[in-house]
């Protein structure tokens, strides 16, 4: 595979027009924003705290793990970091999001026969394994050879998540949006983590999470 | 080859009539021995969904309707990305072996709306008289590609006046509605139809069941 071919495909899974549900999701901004818990001139202030102490410490973590489970060709070990990026997220709705977009970003790929990607496919297919959005990016980014590049793709994602729905309900204009964007971008630096460095903590948005699921009257799904 | 359960998708302008459409349809489905459920996309709240389960325990088991929050993009979430309905789809048609049919409702659009074929195997699109008897000629890819077209609410349509300038008559036009319809879609069908009093409902199940459910 050529670098462009590597590039494009980053670009293609990371764009919001890839079929894995992202503009469904608020991670629980909305709840946040109908509680009027954000002052509009704190917005980039929390989004960097996702990025810090959800994005960056946990899905992030959760990624090099599958990557390394993935370059062993150890499906076991692979499972296990699935089933921690599962429990780990504290709300129904949350673990649900991050289910529902991993195994649509699986649904939407073929993977080698004879691969892991394919193994998996299988075991997430028959329910025996979770299929959780970092551990099956971390299977696509083999599949499309641009491997730890996929740890950028994950942060924009969710970046993206969230501030789009940030300007879907009218809290931040696109042109606002674009700015905190271009602010994250110099934040992300990533580095690898171990498995008992895997932690996250946001309280503000666990509880808004909390508190989503209940409402009857939503427009996203966390 | 195992088949899977059909996905009728409905989609329409909201306060159009797709929610009483589910409400009339899958009684008389249930009656002629379909297993149907349904989900309901909504721009806003579960609204739909519950008003469903609500109207519809009595036909169906509640387990079998699902709502869906679109994230304020109903046409992205039943074409461009339609990953979240067709994981619904799936694990309804999963947990309810023998379903026959799953009418997927879109969240209220506008006239550019279309399914994607990856998720609805068989697509109605719905207008209604009080929006104008001007819509069918405006044309869009819900009035123009949709398998069946629906003119609802005909009973309003004394009640409406005509917005279509060579109408000839006051209120709106029905038969200029049909003949636009015929001109822009060909042979496929239209039905006018009032979901108060019932007038069109035999015809459109017997089209549902002959295009879309081949029985």
């Amino acid at each position: 595979m050529t670098e462009n071919e590597k590039l494009l495909n980053l670009l293609r899974t990371s764009d919001s027009f890839f079929p894995m549900g992202s503009f469904t999701m608020s991670q629980g901004m909305e709840q946040i924003i109908n509680e009027n818990l954000l002052p509009k001139e704190k917005v980039a202030k929390i989004i960097n705290i996702y990025l810090e102490k959800i994005w960056k410490t946990f899905d992030l973590g959760i990624f090099y793990k599958a990557l390394e489970a993935i370059e062993k060709n150890d499906i076991e070990l692979l499972k296990k970091v699935d089933e921690i990026c599962y429990s780990s997220k504290v709300t129904e709705e949350n673990r649900s999001a991050i289910v529902k977009m991993g195994r649509s970003m699986m649904n939407a790929t073929e993977f080698n026969d004879d691969s892991i990607g394919k193994a998996y496919k299988g075991l997430i297919k028959s329910d025996a394994a979770y299929g959780t959005y970092p551990v099956v990016l971390a299977l696509v980014s083999i599949q499309f050879s641009f491997k730890d590049l996929g740890a950028l793709s994950l942060l924009y994602v969710n970046l993206m998540e969230v501030i789009a729905s940030l300007v879907r309900m009218g809290i931040i204009d696109y042109i606002e949006a674009q700015k905190i964007l271009i602010n994250a971008v110099t934040s992300i630096q990533v580095k690898p983590l171990k498995l008992t460095d895997l932690h996250q903590s946001f309280p503000l948005a666990d509880i808004a999470s909390m508190r989503h699921e209940l409402s009857s009257s939503r427009m996203f799904m966390s | 080859m195992s088949s899977r359960t059909v996905r009728i998708g409905i989609g329409g302008a909201i306060g159009c009539g797709k929610t009483e459409l589910i409400e009339k349809l899958v009684p008389k489905l249930v009656e002629q021995g379909f297993k149907v459920g349904a989900i309901s996309n909504d721009v806003y709240s579960k609204e739909d969904a519950r008003r469903l389960a609500a109207r519809l325990g009595k036909n169906i088991d509640p387990n079998l309707i699902v709502g869906i929050e679109t994230g304020g993009c109903p046409h992205t979430a039943v074409r461009d990305d339609p990953s979240m309905n067709i994981d619904a789809a799936e694990k309804l048609e999963k947990d309810n072996p023998g379903l026959d049919v799953i009418l997927i409702e879109s969240g209220g659009d506008n006239i550019t709306l279309t399914f994607s074929p990856k998720l609805a195997d068989f697509f109605i699109y719905m207008v209604d008289v009080a929006g104008g008897d001007k819509t069918i000629r405006k044309g869009g890819l819900g009035i123009k590609k949709s398998d069946l077209l629906l003119i609802n609410k005909i009973d309003l349509a004394p009640y409406v006046e005509s917005t279509i300038l060579e109408s000839g008559v006051k209120t709106a036009n029905l038969d200029l509605m049909m003949k636009d319809a015929k001109k822009l879609r060909g042979d496929k069908p239209t039905v006018l139809l009032s979901l108060k009093d019932g007038t069109g409902l035999d015809e459109l199940l017997k089209i549902i069941r002959e295009k879309a459910l081949f029985k």
